[in-house]
């Protein structure tokens, strides 16, 4: 088999827990990982957000991006010249704000690559929602040129206080447990969370979880709405796919209006109204720069696991276009999948992973 | 290849002034002219957008303007790849110190406070359909810039990629660097058309 960029480990923290095991089993079982709390600026809506023993608050950016990256898969060598890491984050650490120089993203990949004993310099993008998907397009990219056979992507981002009362400020946020997809969607959810994906260049083993596609676009039409016609996101499904049809959708769902909206006439457009598709932002939230490093962990388990899961939330379908809302868990023989993110700034990504 | 430089008070092309500023006219009103003489583009509220933004849209704009072949670029096959340290560190505090005063601030602050929103507002405005990257590095790595954007022309189906760095420090320091590059005979090279930047000191 020709060589491709094959998953091989990941880390994962959210408000289900801090192993993709406890993840993947509280989705399974529809539980709801999001609390209403009062938020900055008197605002009460739920957050998903991940306590520490003894400290009720989310651990700080750099201790939990570091959470995930402690347990590379066997033969992970960060000092080789070969591996890479790339950090990828909406906001980054903005908690630290004020104190001058501690929250440039930069800086908190440089203190942990420089406890990783990587000898490259890590690589960080920040292009919203889409970073850590557009981190693993980028992955790819770097392993197909030859330049890098091991690549890790980080994706993490705090629901903090600047962040929730940003979108709150923009009345993104819905004042209940997010619906996506739904008719009586009333907006997003915000959680903190961070995910780790480990990526080696070489021929993938039977069973082996591997990107056959990627790519990101740009609207090119407003920073802040996506396209409605979808066809930036139409134009990376393309890309990414190619002539392939996926076995499901695993679908950025905000539950805004404007987002599900363009997704859905994105996915119609691009001949795949009827593969199922589900957005797991109903249970854990919005996790902005990380949902997508996040969701390709949970996508690459659906697949091991030949599941889709189904979207929490979705009642009614509310999109312009008919789209397959998954409505309940579903046990069937898979083999590729389509992993979706789009962000503020126009941007929008795919990958295609398909089970050797 | 056109080499643009824009000072506080001038614009120099190959190293000759272009167009200066006029007494008086402060920095902001002096790109909002520029934008005025080289954007080409559909029509776009320049005056929503912060400093960094404008910045960046007005080098933008005085990158592209003689480049036919950035013009005759399908929209799709434009990419974008810009680099930053902070994005605009003012508009982050602004927005900050809105929060700690608990003062309601307008819904477009937050949306600026994101690094990418220059980048974002480039795209919107002069079309740029393709692969989009905004990195963010500890100081301008001119390397990593083109190593990214040789990848983007490579593998991500684009023709031409617009890279750039940009910053707006708290001392109000604004810096944009914008060079727009090619791929040749696709996969093979990668060579500049047209480079502009802007600092304000």
């Amino acid at each position: 088999m020709k060589k491709a960029a094959v998953i091989t480990g990941h880390g994962l923290v959210s408000s289900f827990g801090d192993s993709t095991e406890a993840n993947w089993q509280s989705l399974l079982a529809g539980y709801i990982g999001l609390r209403k709390e009062k938020v900055a600026g008197g605002y009460a809506c739920p957050v998903g957000r991940i306590f520490q023993e003894g400290i009720f608050s989310d651990p700080e950016f750099v201790d939990l991006t570091r959470s995930t990256l402690k347990s590379p898969p066997m033969g992970w060598d960060w000092t080789r010249s070969a591996t890479s890491w790339i950090l990828c984050s909406a906001k980054g650490n903005i908690t630290g704000l004020g104190h001058k120089g501690a929250y440039s993203l930069a800086d908190s990949a440089k203190s942990i690559a420089d406890d990783l004993k990587l000898i490259n310099t890590p690589t960080c993008i920040s292009t919203a929602c889409t970073s850590s998907l557009a981190g693993i397009v980028l992955a790819v990219r770097m392993m197909k040129s030859g330049q890098y056979t091991h690549v890790a992507v980080t994706g993490c981002d705090l629901a903090s206080d600047f962040v929730l009362n940003g979108f709150n400020r923009i009345n993104a946020v819905s004042p209940e447990i997010c619906r996506p997809y739904d008719a009586d969607r009333k907006g997003i959810n915000l959680a903190t969370a961070a995910a780790t994906i480990f990526l080696e260049w070489r021929s993938p083993k039977p069973g082996e979880i591997y990107l056959t596609g990627e790519a990101t676009s740009n609207d090119g039409f407003h920073i802040s709405r996506p396209k409605p016609d979808g066809a930036g996101l139409s134009d990376c499904i393309r890309r990414s796919c190619g002539t392939e049809i996926p076995d499901f959708i695993c679908g950025h769902g905000t539950a805004t209006l404007l987002n599900d909206n363009m997704e859905s006439e994105a996915i119609a457009r691009s001949g795949m109204a009827t593969i199922p598709l589900f957005s797991i932002k109903g249970q854990i939230g919005h996790t902005l720069g990380a949902c997508g490093v996040l969701e390709t962990v949970v996508t690459a388990k659906c697949l091991q696991e030949d599941t889709i899961l189904s979207s929490c939330g979705f009642k009614k379908p509310g999109t312009s276009a008919i789209i397959n809302v998954s409505r309940k868990v579903q046990k069937r023989p898979l083999r590729s999948a389509l992993n979706l993110s789009v962000g503020f700034g126009g941007g929008n990504a795919a990958i295609h992973l398909t089970k050797a | 290849m056109h080499q643009f430089r824009l000072t506080n008070d001038c614009l120099f092309q190959d190293g000759s002034p272009y167009r200066n500023r006029a007494e008086g006219q402060c920095l902001r009103d002096f790109l909002m002219a520029l934008l005025q003489e080289f954007y080409t583009g559909e029509s776009y509220r320049f005056k929503v957008v912060d400093d960094l933004g404008l910045a960046c849209l007005a080098t933008t704009a005085v990158c592209v303007y003689h480049e036919k072949r950035w013009h005759s670029t399908v929209l799709e096959k434009r990419a974008l790849v810009f680099a930053t340290h902070h994005g605009s560190i003012v508009t982050d505090q602004e927005y900050q110190n809105c929060l700690d005063l608990n003062r309601r601030t307008s819904p477009r602050v937050f949306v600026q406070t994101l690094p990418n929103m220059a980048a974002g507002q480039v795209a919107a405005c002069f079309g740029i359909r393709g692969e989009y990257y905004v990195l963010v590095q500890t100081s301008p790595d001119n390397a990593t810039l083109e190593n990214t954007a040789a990848l983007t022309l490579a593998y991500g189906g684009a023709d031409l990629c617009l890279t750039g760095w940009m910053e707006y420090t708290i001392e109000q320091e604004l810096t944009v660097k914008m060079t727009i590059r090619y791929a040749h005979e696709k996969d093979q090279f990668v060579g500049s058309l047209a480079s502009a930047s802007i600092a304000r000191s």
